[in-house]
């Protein structure tokens, strides 16, 4: 670098720069895709061997036992919360957790009086945590 | 005995600081007073700002607090904490705790995310020509460049070890533009892309397992430690970190990291990076360039990383929104905040902060990887 002028230099630093960083997040770019699909591939897999495996206890059961009442497809609600309401916090749980997680009931949080409720608390942390 | 007393109060008075300051002293206590009014009352990253700015008023009223030690007496107070940032120690710790409170699902989720994180680190390489042709040294442009990088621990980490001497400017100049994150970023993402591209809505990213989760760190940390060893400390402790989060066995090591560990780093970071700001190198020119360096550094980042944004808006076929490319730059979360709130101007039912958090979190690995190809180039 001692021998090299100015100009030399700043034009060394620039692409050596810009393409090692690409090159570098390119690279795992390609590692994130392999391993993530290699992941899903392993998980589906098992599901799919646990899915298997649930069908033929079901179906061995089903000879056995009268059929199961169908299984209501909204959560119990208590009647102050609102359809629409109910809907946004099944659609986010289902955003954050998938499929797996069935929700029974939604119900109002005990409401604390004389304190900030958990929301206001939450965006106070959130704003004066440290980074 | 009159005579005594006389002569203990002018000796008294004379080692006063009133006696040793000069006007540029009193100058930066002047300028430290703005800081803190900035950090308390316009909250401009105050867990940052407050200690450096306290730091400069305590070196500025009395300098002995970062003297060197002689063989007649100890060093002062800050000469002892600022071992931490002149070996490297602090930044590498902020990391870790960064690293316990970020989650990079969104990342994995879409891994194209780490180009826009990419992208957004131009800023540092043209603000390092820039500097070189202000006739800063190459080291001096390097540390003024990586202020690009929107990363407060990467521009300390950097300039700690190419050039110390101008860690105060740095210092202050990189938590003041991170601060001002939201008044920088929107007028360039609004000059560059149309009310189309800002409407495009993007799809909802896939759920990432919890496996992925965790070898996430372990794989970026092998990689990048290969590739670049001079990156190993800040992305070695970034990714240990997530890992501690990720791995949900250590809540105890996560919780510390993010909580007691970060505030005491914090402090001990902010008033010795503080008390660097003597008047003799923040009161120059130098110093003017520094902070217009700085602030063309983050504009060019931004750019860079709309710009690319655009890019891949075009080569998916409308499927990107060009304002996630902005939060490229590592400003976490304000910088996603940001995409997210100049897309809900155009489009209120348009939600891009989780869309936006995968190039805000590749921000972090991309402008510590361009902070460890100029360690090994020019350290």
């Amino acid at each position: 670098m001692g021998e090299m002028s100015t100009g030399q230099i700043a034009i060394v630093i620039l692409t050596t720069g810009l393409v090692i960083v690409f090159a570098v997040l390119v690279l795992l770019i390609l590692i994130i895709k392999l391993y993530s699909t290699a992941v899903h591939t392993a998980q589906k897999k098992r599901r799919g061997t646990d899915d298997i495996e649930t069908t033929v206890a079901s179906v061995s059961q089903r000879h056995s036992l009268p059929s199961p009442e169908p299984v209501s497809a909204a959560p119990a609600a208590a009647n102050d919360i609102s359809p629409e309401i109910v809907t946004a916090i099944c659609a986010a749980v289902y955003a954050l957790y998938g499929e797996e997680t069935p929700i029974l009931s939604v119900r109002r949080a005990a409401t604390r009086t004389g304190s900030r409720s958990a929301w206001r608390q939450a965006g106070a942390y959130s704003n004066t945590r440290p980074f | 005995m009159f005579q005594e007393f006389l002569t203990a109060i002018t000796d008294i008075l004379k080692s006063s600081g009133f006696a040793t300051s000069d006007w540029q002293n009193y100058v930066m206590i002047g300028i430290s007073c703005v800081l803190l009014y900035l950090a308390i009352k316009k909250q401009f990253e105050p867990l940052l700002l407050l200690p450096i700015a306290f730091g400069m008023l305590l070196v500025n009223v009395f300098p002995g607090i970062m003297a060197e030690p002689t063989a007649q007496a100890n060093g002062g107070l800050f000469y002892y904490l600022y071992r931490g940032v002149k070996l490297g120690i602090y930044p590498p710790l902020i990391f870790l705790g960064v690293g316990a409170m970020t989650d990079f699902g969104p990342l994995i989720a879409r891994p194209s995310s780490l180009l826009l994180g990419a992208a957004a680190q131009l800023g540092i390489f043209i603000t390092f020509i820039g500097a070189l042709a202000l006739g800063f040294d190459p080291k001096a442009a390097a540390s003024i460049g990586i202020i690009g990088g929107a990363d407060g621990p990467t521009a300390i980490y950097v300039t700690s070890k190419l050039k110390p001497e101008l860690l105060g400017p740095i210092a202050v100049a990189a938590y003041s533009y991170m601060a001002l994150v939201p008044v920088i970023q929107p007028p360039i993402m609004r000059a560059m892309t149309t009310k189309k591209e800002r409407c495009i809505v993007m799809e909802q990213l896939r759920p990432v397992s919890k496996l992925e989760k965790i070898m996430f760190p372990i794989i970026i940390t092998v990689l990048i430690s290969l590739l670049l060893p001079d990156a190993t400390p800040l992305v070695g402790m970034l990714m240990l970190g997530n890992l501690m989060r990720e791995s949900g066995v250590v809540s105890r090591l996560s919780n510390t990291a993010q909580n007691e560990l970060m505030n005491i780093i914090t402090i001990f970071l902010g008033v010795t990076v503080g008390a660097t700001a003597t008047g003799k190198v923040f009161l120059s020119s130098q110093t003017i360039k520094i902070i217009v360096m700085g602030l063309i550094a983050f504009c060019i980042g931004t750019a860079g990383g709309v710009l690319f944004g655009k890019l891949m808006c075009k080569a998916t076929h409308g499927k990107v929104n060009p304002l996630i490319g902005s939060a490229g730059v590592s400003a976490v979360p304000m910088a996603a905040r940001v995409s997210q709130k100049v897309g809900q101007a155009d489009n209120p039912s348009n939600f891009l902060l989780m869309h936006a958090m995968g190039p805000n979190v590749a921000g972090v690995i991309g402008s510590a990887v361009a902070a460890g190809v100029l360690l090994s180039i020019l350290g």
